[in-house]
């Protein structure tokens, strides 16, 4: 099992009166695999990726559950210095808006520099290359140009497929993508969730995908987890879900996306 | 026919590049004709930049258009004087994509409901205000103490009702849509649309519908028309389009919204010197490819 | 922080307005016996050691070998703080008349709390009635700029295109000036014979006129970003006239930088005017403003001998500080926390 989430519940601290913004929320990610994690705003789901990468807003708390990477680490019980090192290398995250995760003042190619310049020890012609590289893969067509160039200067397609470019830099065996699609056009968005599939049968990576839409990952999926008010409520191999969905939750979703 | 348009128009310049200003012509809207029927409900797709918007808010009158003619309800509206502007802004309204910046935060919605009234001769009586309201409210599912509220104490889609309710007071013959469920979760998608088909029978209503989201065109719209770059490359009923889509460019939308797939890399769409639509029969138009 | 700005505020507005009765003399009561006459501190303990209601002893003059005049303390002449003491009647704000005051000694003796000018007037008094000058100067100015500012700051800001570039070239020019020279300018050309009140209005009326011109351009950029606001095109849409729009949807957005702006430009004011009165051209004696009081302290005899004439500069200090800091609270009340908000959970 490549990620292990247990019993996690998180809450705002100093607020015990209010409901827990996430409770006993229990996934598992195996390797090569894309797991999706669908729910409503509000549902908990970006805070239950948020909580993998320890990202989560300093005003929130984990109070319960374990983070268990490949069966051996604890993430949650690391020290701040260790999660550093695995963030980057072995887990990344995939944001919404790419024109806010760039830093504006600095080129694409800089900025996915620094992922290798921090972890590894590469000489800087050879990131450099490795950077070009990757931007090839993830389909940007001229990537020497977008290396050079400024997140503004980039259309919404490059720009997200830019940041997914930085997150498979190093390799990570986990990718986490919050809603990488919503601010983008459908046939971008279809070519963005085709280049993730891609992404998992040639690399050594799994997917954990957070959206709000059903849909969209009807196709791409192989597990799926419902959330509603941050608990699981449905879980399972995505072919049965869908066919057989067990909560009225889960059938209001898939209702909502037929087409 | 309820509203007819021919050959419109909307151009306008924009400087490029921060030292060396050039300026360069932008065709937001390229000629395009079209019209829609009271009752039935028009789907305007394209992607970001088709102009789908701009004709919108042209439509809208929000800005003149640069050229072309505008029939509404059978009588010209191309400049329209101030009794007939007056009429037009009565009869059609629009639900914007963003809830929570299409009311203004800083008015009750008490009175971002009653803006909509400013037009209205006789001018209306506070009780009689107060009680279409209500009304208005209820019909979108909104009941209780909703007035002296501000916009920032309901969800994003409950500000969406707030809209259409404000929308309603002027009881508008026509409600372009646009883009208004884009920014809502799915299951609220659902009920918003839900609303738009209850409120569509009680108000008489006709929709045109901006989305990129052809899902939920599908859903809710009779005839599908689909932009490209400013123009439109085909429109008719949406069964016909939707299960025989013709042009490249609807085929690979199509692809891409409804299975999530690419289909033709690097599309390249070859533009006729004309602009008019072939009819392919049973209204079904497509531009020549 | 902000609460210590607001009570000093409050304390200067208060003494400003209630000046006639809160001080112990009239701004022009003098006694030329008296000049440059040291402070003359209340006691409450005779010279026995005794308890004894607040009194103030007498103060005799004579002059040393060099001509100086020297203060002496008296304490034969015992004068005894009254409360509500008669004096001469007067009329608050030229037309309430009253005739007593909060507090002062018969004569013939002498409360100079803070000490006396050259022509032995208390500066106490002189300090409180100045403040009516400097501190209102501020808010006058102000309210005129502004409304000035807002209006052509939105107008431009709304319509855009050639309006707006006309209305942005001539905010330029009026930036361009320099504003003191052109105070000075433009005071020059005041007519002499304008008693003190209309210099004052004529002041007012100059600043205001150069000071409106940097914020309508900072309106006018926050207007050109509103207007696209969806609110304000649905109210195009639902018939609102553009007067109607700039007025209830784009300017009260504005609100939260206007009254920033507005809470730290009282302070340039404020010492523009002082600066204007120290070089003579503001208000004159026999009226008082903090910065006709400091231009009796630019000897340095007087620095040396007599340093309480220094205390106005320490009001105008205490205005403009406390102005600077209730702005900023203000600020950073309203910008980052509305801003932040709840997280995407």
């Amino acid at each position: 099992m490549l990620l292990t989430i247990k019993n996690l519940s998180v809450r705002i601290k100093g607020q015990e009166k209010a409901g827990p913004i996430i409770a006993d929320v229990d996934v598992q990610i195996r390797p090569n695999e894309i797991v999706a994690v669908v729910g409503a705003s509000g549902s908990g789901k970006t805070t239950t990726g948020l909580a993998v990468m320890r990202l989560l807003d300093p005003a929130l708390g984990v109070t319960a559950g374990k983070i268990i990477l490949e069966d051996q680490q604890d993430l949650l019980a690391l020290p701040a210095s260790e999660m550093n090192r695995i963030r980057g290398s072995k887990i990344s995250m995939v944001f919404q808006d790419p024109l806010s995760a760039f830093n504006p003042v600095l080129t694409v190619g800089y900025q996915i520099d620094e992922v290798f310049k921090y972890h590894t020890s590469h000489p800087g012609k050879r990131i450099r290359s490795m950077t070009q590289e990757w931007l090839q893969r993830v389909g940007i067509p001229e990537p020497q140009r977008v290396y050079h160039s400024y997140p503004h200067q980039l259309s919404g397609g490059m720009r997200q497929r830019a940041m997914i470019a930085m997150a498979m830099a190093l390799q990570p065996r986990l990718i986490i993508a919050d809603e990488p699609t919503s601010n983008l056009d459908v046939t971008l968005q279809a070519r963005i969730l085709e280049l993730f599939q891609e992404l998992r049968e040639t690399q050594d990576v799994s997917i954990l995908f957070i959206t709000h839409d059903l849909g969209l990952v009807k196709r791409l999926c192989d597990r799926v987890y419902v959330m509603n008010k941050g608990r699981v409520i449905e879980s399972g191999k995505s072919t049965e879900v869908f066919a057989a969905p067990r909560e009225s939750y889960t059938q209001q979703l898939l209702k909502a996306v037929s087409v | 026919m309820l509203l007819d348009l021919k050959n419109i128009k909307k151009y306008y310049t924009v400087k490029k590049g921060s030292l060396f200003q050039q300026r360069v012509m932008v065709r937001a809207v390229d000629d395009i004709s079209l019209s829609i029927n009271a009752g039935e409900n028009l789907g305007l797709v394209g992607e970001s930049g088709s102009g789908k918007t701009t004709l919108g808010r042209v439509i809208l009158k929000l800005f003149p258009a640069t050229s072309g003619r505008f029939y509404f309800q059978d009588q010209d509206m191309t400049r329209p004087g101030r009794d007939q502007l007056r009429r037009f802004r009565q009869s059609v309204q629009m639900i914007f994509q963003d809830p929570y910046n299409s009311l203004d935060p800083r008015f009750t919605i008490r009175r971002s409901l009653a803006e909509a009234l400013v037009l209205e001769r006789p001018v209306p009586k506070k009780t009689d205000r107060d009680i279409r309201m209500r009304d208005i409210l209820s019909a979108v599912g909104l009941v209780g103490d909703i007035l002296d509220r501000y916009p920032h104490e309901f969800s994003g889609g409950e500000r969406q009702r707030i809209a259409i309710a404000r929308a309603l007071m002027l009881r508008p013959r026509l409600l372009i849509l646009d883009e208004a469920t884009s920014s809502l979760d799915v299951l609220i998608q659902e009920q918003i649309l839900d609303y738009l088909r209850r409120l569509q029978s009680e108000f008489k209503l006709t929709y045109l519908f901006i989305s990129h989201d052809l899902r939920v065109v599908k859903k809710i719209c009779s005839r599908v028309a689909v932009m490209v770059q400013g123009r439109l490359v085909e429109w008719g009923p949406a069964s016909a389009v939707f299960e025989n889509p013709l042009h490249p460019y609807t085929r690979q939308l199509m692809t891409a919204a409804l299975e999530y797939r690419t289909g033709i890399q690097d599309l390249k769409i070859r533009w006729p010197d004309k602009s008019d639509l072939i009819d392919k029969g049973n209204g079904h138009f497509v531009l020549d490819y | 922080m902000s609460w210590v700005g607001m009570v000093i505020l409050g304390l200067l507005y208060t003494g400003a307005i209630f000046a006639d009765f809160i001080s112990p003399y009239s701004y022009r009561d003098e006694n030329r016996d008296y000049s440059y006459c040291p402070p003359t501190p209340i006691r409450v303990k005779d010279r026995d050691g005794r308890w004894q209601w607040p009194f103030v002893y007498g103060v005799t003059m004579r002059f040393d070998q060099y001509y100086r005049r020297v203060y002496e303390i008296d304490e034969t002449q015992k004068y005894p703080l009254k409360i509500f003491i008669r004096t001469e009647p007067y009329k608050i704000f030229g037309l309430i008349p009253g005739s007593r005051r909060l507090f002062g000694v018969e004569d013939p003796g002498r409360l100079y709390l803070w000490g006396a000018d050259a022509r032995g007037r208390d500066l106490f008094s002189r300090i409180l009635y100045g403040g009516r000058v400097s501190l209102f100067i501020g808010l006058i100015g102000v309210s005129i700029s502004f409304t000035i500012g807002l209006i052509i700051g939105g107008i431009a800001g709304y319509f855009g295109g050639r309006i707006d570039n006309i209305l942005m070239r001539i905010c330029e020019m009026f930036m361009m000036v320099p504003g003191f020279y052109l105070l000075l300018a433009l005071r020059a050309v005041v007519p002499p014979d304008f008693n003190s009140v209309q210099v004052f209005v004529s002041i007012v009326v100059i600043l205001a006129f150069i000071g409106w011109a940097g914020l309508a351009r900072v309106i006018r950029g926050m207007c050109l970003s509103l207007r696209e606001r969806e609110y304000v095109l649905a109210a195009k849409a639902m018939g609102q006239s553009d007067l109607a729009i700039i007025l209830k949807h784009i300017l009260p957005h504005t609100l939260s930088y206007s009254v920033v702006a507005i809470m730290l430009s009282i302070p340039s004011y404020i010492i523009m005017e002082s600066a204007l009165s120290l070089l003579g051209l503001g208000i004159q004696d026999p009226f008082a403003s903090w910065g006709n009081l400091l231009s009796e302290a630019m000897g340095i005899v007087q620095i040396k001998f007599a340093p309480w004439i220094l205390l106005p500069g320490l009001f105008i200090f205490l205005s403009v500080m406390a102005f600077n800091v209730i702005g900023d609270a203000l600020r950073d009340y309203w910008d980052p926390r509305f801003k932040t908000g709840q997280r995407n959970l």
